[in-house]
């Protein structure tokens, strides 16, 4: 396979995932906002700039932090290269340059996405409720993954698109956990050092805080299934890190990088045969031996910088390895 | 006489340059004023070289993919040249310009006749050519001659005045330069007469003793006209001369773009530093010297 | 009321109608079927393929538009209509050309005796902007300089077919007339069954058959590719669809390197050596080392591999000599100088700037001529002069004067027209025919081409840039236009059948119109 298209679908599977992720984190921070309205210091919008690391580059371009404003910049502003427009139109160009190798039918779908979305607008988005628009976004994500399981041949465009996409969400979910983890946190002092907090204060932010939290990375059932007992902050965080079995969380998902990176180069020794293999392996190892006390023990917000510099790592190792040469 | 050509080409980078392509119009040509005896070119890094024949000469190329700060094209050959009387044959009596209007000449030399996009028909060649009628005899040869030293009157001889994408209008505006500018504007007044006329690029021998010679530090250029008779004649503006066996040909062309001696890209920095050496001896006295 | 009723041909000739109004008998079955439906009907057929064409995004780049890049090549779903003796005569003319052509480049690239012999003036060929002097002795596989050849066809007042011109350097469209038939058979399924048309799917198929025979000798199972200078290209859209139907990879420059005159790609697997390119990058920007060096779409150093025998590419180089507009005056000499046969198709009477004559001919007479600056395509570059301005007269005469060699003129043809939907009724408007030809070992025509139309009312130009949409071109098996008659007859039980197997909840999409594009 050409090493362009190599790296056109590993972009496509990033940024497909990059959009879901950000509608999913203003779909739940929308809400959880509403929840906490009447707290004297509610969740602020800041937050999830934080996460996406678009804070500055804000504040460069906007005075306020009001909420159209910021769905203006998550959603729809073009000069904002993470805007959900910005990605599905990057996946749609790199799309297009690889029409002959992915199937007509992914084409049509990510055709038909993009140009569904440029019919939205802010006023549109608060007309038919921010919630079904933001469904939208996901399940046009969904679909499309869904049509590529469906009718793009295994091989080596659909291990790139897999790598590209496991290994966006394997990121994501460390940034959105890194930054909630904090903020939450901030919220429980702040409203314990208090001398009086309203009825229920606590139980929003202990409670409702981590639910939310769960809800943005599509965790809270699977979340439930797995522990019968309440929500926690130290469970939150092993569940979303070292579960095996759910989708989103950080090992399973770099369980996948490897694998599609294992069957790219159809090494089947136990010992890597290239830098890609190397950075990914190790990470997984990593996650597959350690406990969640251990985590815990490790200072969090430390750990989730470092399984971030892993990610942008083993990302760096696939292009110098299969992209760029 | 048989001459000895050295000529390096050196680039220098400021950081490694990964893939570099080029080609090379360096072999000396074997014609009626000169057979090529010996011919090596040595590159470093090395790389393994190709070659094939042109309308005008020999052309060799060659890449490299091995990581260089440095490139460098030498190339040596030894050639015998002929022309030793370059007045000799030359009518300078007789009104020979009806050779020019026949059609089967025209036809058949009509890329020598033609402007290029160096070398474009400017209305400032009339006047040129008017000058040089005035004071030329009635014959091809004498009009030529007589516009080889006019040129070389009234144009100045200054390196670094122009580079290698100087046009024709910028140099008559500013008529300085160097031996590209002197031919580009004889081949374009030839055009414009009617005489089927071509760029040469090559080497010049500077002669035992330090004379004014110009072009002699690197390759050098002059223009080949067609004489009645149908045969090419050198003329070089540059140096007001006719072109005698001093001169060794390496490429002939519509203009310089025909024979750029080292041409290529590369993928690295975005500037290089160039030198060219070029050395000319003269080889039967270099042995008698041993 | 049905859709034709108050069509008019207007004094041009219909590609469907007589001059007396009645349909041309190849065209009996369309037009009854027309006549049957009602204009929301019709309506509703042209929403369905607009959307199947935005969807699937079959669309060409304006350049200089920077809103849109991509805007859906107009479809028009009147099929044109090409009756077995006027397609077997078409075909007879176009082979004929392209072995002429072929020829004629084959020997200005080595002896030239076309010009010595005094048939075309050598200056003509040396001199043109496209002649490549680099490429004088080389030599080509087979002898075949051009591999696709995209002739444009217009018809006159009388219905002869002329040669308007050649394109022997990257000719493109051929993707808009696979699609264009895919569409109408999905929004008219029955109409095929109606009409014996011929297929035309199998073009890509000949296409890479030809391709791989540009192989160098040794390869085996060659590696083909088609080389698109990217996504912005105005044909990029074709480019990926030809690769895709020839399952060949997509290249650009930046995906290829030359080492040692050989060609690579570079893969996930490392470099992988390539036989054979499909370029669709013209000459000035396939190399920087030999052409334009600030081109940064090419290969550096491909052309020399070419050279040396060790990649094919399609077309080859310096083919342009051939599409200047002056060289085309001579292609019926040509055909007489190397076949020893009278052209089968005849040019549009052409006159040439360069001879003095003609030159103050075409001063005199500007404002009825069509003036052609010998190297510009796609409309660009060209007055025509009935419906030009005086003062664009004048400008353009003072052009003409001051470079001759590179301009031409022609009467104005009144080209053919053929009904189009245009705002709820059938109205005429011009249009040509570029059919396509393969040359490989054996030379051949696909039955079928790019119909192009000017859109506007009363245009002359039917260029894609300049506001041209598309039709089907259907070409009709021999004997074509008597079974079309009782094919109509048959038609009715079998849409019958496909309904009752549709009710079952099978196949509820007809296979008519199944193949993915």
């Amino acid at each position: 396979m050409l090493s362009r298209d190599a790296d056109s679908c590993f972009w496509i599977g990033r940024y497909i995932e990059r959009a879901e992720a950000t509608a999913r984190m203003i779909d739940v921070h929308y809400h959880f906002r509403l929840e906490s309205a009447w707290l004297s210091e509610p969740m602020r919008w800041s937050s999830i700039l934080s996460i996406s690391g678009d804070l500055e580059e804000y504040q460069l371009r906007y005075a306020d932090e009001d909420e159209r404003t910021i769905i203006q910049f998550f959603v729809f502003d073009t000069t904002n290269y993470n805007s959900i427009l910005s990605c599905i139109r990057a996946a749609r160009e790199n799309a297009r340059a690889i029409r002959e190798q992915i199937s007509s039918e992914m084409w049509q779908c990510i055709n038909t996405t993009y140009l569904d979305l440029r019919e939205w607008s802010v006023e549109r988005v608060y007309e038919r409720s921010p919630h079904s628009f933001f469904q939208w976004v996901k399940d046009a994500s969904h679909l499309f993954q869904g049509i590529a399981n469906r009718t793009l041949m295994m091989g080596e465009s659909r291990d790139f698109l897999d790598a590209g996409r496991f290994l966006e969400r394997a990121g994501q979910t460390a940034r959105i956990l890194d930054v909630r983890y904090h903020d939450l946190m901030r919220l429980a002092e702040e409203t314990n050092s208090r001398a009086q907090t309203p009825a229920g204060a606590e139980e929003i932010v202990n409670v409702h805080g981590w639910i939310a939290l769960l809800k943005s990375v599509g965790a809270y059932e699977a979340y439930r299934k797995t522990f019968h007992e309440g929500v926690t902050p130290a469970r939150v965080a092993a569940f979303l890190i070292l579960n095996p079995s759910f989708p989103a969380s950080v090992r399973h998902s770099i369980g996948r990088v490897e694998g599609c990176l294992r069957r790219i180069s159809g090494n089947r020794e136990p010992t890597p045969s290239n830098a890609a293999e190397r950075a990914v392996g190790r990470l997984y190892s990593e996650l597959t031996y350690l406990t969640p006390d251990e985590m815990i023990a490790r200072e969090l917000h430390l750990f989730l910088g470092h399984l971030q510099a892993q990610c942008n790592e083993i990302g760096s190792a696939i292009a110098a390895t299969y992209l760029q040469y | 006489m048989l001459l000895r050509v050295h000529h390096k080409t050196t680039y220098r980078y400021s950081a490694p340059v990964t893939e570099s392509h080029n080609e090379v119009r360096l072999h000396p040509l074997t014609d009626e004023d000169q057979t090529r005896l010996e011919f090596q070119l040595t590159l470093s890094p090395p790389a393994r070289v190709f070659s094939y024949e042109q309308p005008g000469g020999i052309v060799s190329h060659f890449n490299i993919h091995v990581p260089h700060t440095e490139l460098v094209i030498l190339a040596e050959s030894l050639v015998q040249t002929y022309r030793h009387d370059p007045f000799e044959r030359l009518n300078w009596v007789e009104d020979d310009w009806g050779f020019y209007a026949r059609e089967d000449i025209r036809q058949r030399y009509a890329e020598y006749l033609a402007p290029t996009r160096a070398v474009p028909f400017h209305p400032e060649l009339e006047r040129i050519a008017q000058l040089t009628r005035r004071q030329a005899g009635v014959s091809a040869a004498s009009f030529l001659y007589t516009l080889t030293r006019l040129l070389h009157r009234l144009l100045e001889y200054k390196p670094g005045a122009t580079h290698v994408h100087t046009t024709l209008e910028q140099f008559l505006e500013n008529p300085r330069g160097v031996c590209q500018d002197f031919a580009h504007l004889m081949l374009a007044v030839c055009r414009r007469e009617g005489i089927p006329a071509r760029y040469v690029c090559g080497y010049l021998y500077g002669g035992y003793e330090t004379l004014e010679i110009r072009g002699q530090q690197a390759s050098h250029a002059w223009i080949e006209c067609l004489m009645p008779g149908e045969r090419w004649c050198g003329f070089d503006p540059t140096n007001s001369l006719l072109v005698n066996d001093y001169y060794v040909k390496a490429f002939v062309g519509r203009d310089y773009s025909d024979v750029t001696p080292t041409r290529g890209v590369y993928r690295g920095p975005a500037h290089h530093e160039l030198t060219v050496e070029v050395d000319v001896k003269d080889a039967e006295r270099e042995a008698d010297r041993r | 009321m049905g859709l034709c009723d108050d069509y008019q041909t207007e004094g041009f000739y219909d590609e469907m109608f007589a001059a007396d109004g009645t349909p041309r008998p190849h065209y009996e079955p369309l037009y009854r079927t027309l006549q049957g439906m009602r204009v929301e009907e019709f309506q509703a057929r042209c929403e369905l393929a607009e959307l199947t064409l935005i969807h699937q995004g079959i669309t060409f780049t304006v350049y200089g538009d920077e809103r849109g890049i991509e805007k859906p090549f107009p479809l028009d779903l009147i099929p044109r209509i090409v009756p077995a003796h006027e397609w077997e005569h078409i075909e007879r003319g176009l082979t004929q050309r392209v072995r002429a052509l072929n020829l004629f480049l084959q020997d200005v690239y080595h002896d030239q005796k076309i010009c010595r012999d005094g048939v075309i003036p050598r200056e003509l060929v040396v001199n043109a902007a496209h002649y490549r002097r680099e490429f004088q002795g080389a030599r080509v596989p087979h002898d075949i300089y051009v591999h696709i050849c995209g002739t444009d066809l217009v018809r006159d007042r009388d219905g002869t077919y002329r040669v308007l011109e050649d394109n022997c350097r990257t000719p493109s469209g051929v993707s808009y007339m696979l699609e264009s038939r895919l569409i109408l058979m999905r929004v008219f399924p029955t109409l095929f069954r109606q009409n014996a048309v011929r297929p035309i799917d199998h073009y890509t198929t000949l296409l890479l058959e030809n391709l791989r025979e540009l192989a160098p000798p040794d390869r085996h199972d060659p590696t083909v590719a088609l080389l698109t200078p990217g996504v912005y290209n105005s044909a990029y859209f074709e480019h990926s669809f030809l690769a895709q139907q020839m399952g060949i990879e997509l290249v650009e420059g930046r995906d290829l390197f030359v080492n040692e005159n050989m060609v690579y790609m570079k893969t996930t697997r490392g470099p992988q050596r390539v036989d054979v390119l499909y370029r669709r990058v013209d000459d000035d920007f396939l190399d920087p080392v030999t052409f334009r060096p600030d081109s940064a779409l090419g290969v550096p150093g491909l052309v020399n591999a070419y050279r040396a025998g060790n990649i094919g590419l399609a077309n080859g180089i310096g083919t342009g000599v051939a599409d200047d507009k002056v060289i085309y005056a001579y292609v019926p000499k040509m055909i007489e100088y190397y076949l020893a046969e009278s052209p089968v198709l005849p040019n549009v009477e052409t006159y040439l700037a360069w001879r003095p004559d003609d030159l103050k001919y075409i001063v005199e007479h500007i404002d009825q001529m069509v003036v052609k600056a010998a190297n510009e395509s796609g409309g660009y570059g060209m007055l025509i002069g009935p419906q030009a301005s005086r003062a664009e007269c004048r400008e353009f005469a003072e052009k003409i004067k001051a470079d001759p060699r590179n301009y031409i003129a022609q009467p104005l043809v009144a080209l053919s027209r053929c009904p189009c939907f245009v705002d709820g009724r059938l109205e005429g408007r011009h249009v040509d025919l570029r059919p396509y030809v393969l040359c490989g070992k054996e030379i051949r025509v696909v039955p079928g081409g790019l119909t192009r139309v000017a859109l506007r009312r009363g245009s002359y130009v039917v260029n894609s840039s300049q506001g041209g949409g598309s039709k089907d071109t259907w070409v009709l098996r021999n004997g074509g236009e008597e079974e079309g008659a009782s094919a109509m007859q048959q038609a009715m039980p079998r849409a019958g059948g496909a309904m009752s197997q549709s009710q079952r909840g099978r196949a509820s999409s007809p296979r008519t119109g199944g193949a993915p594009c």
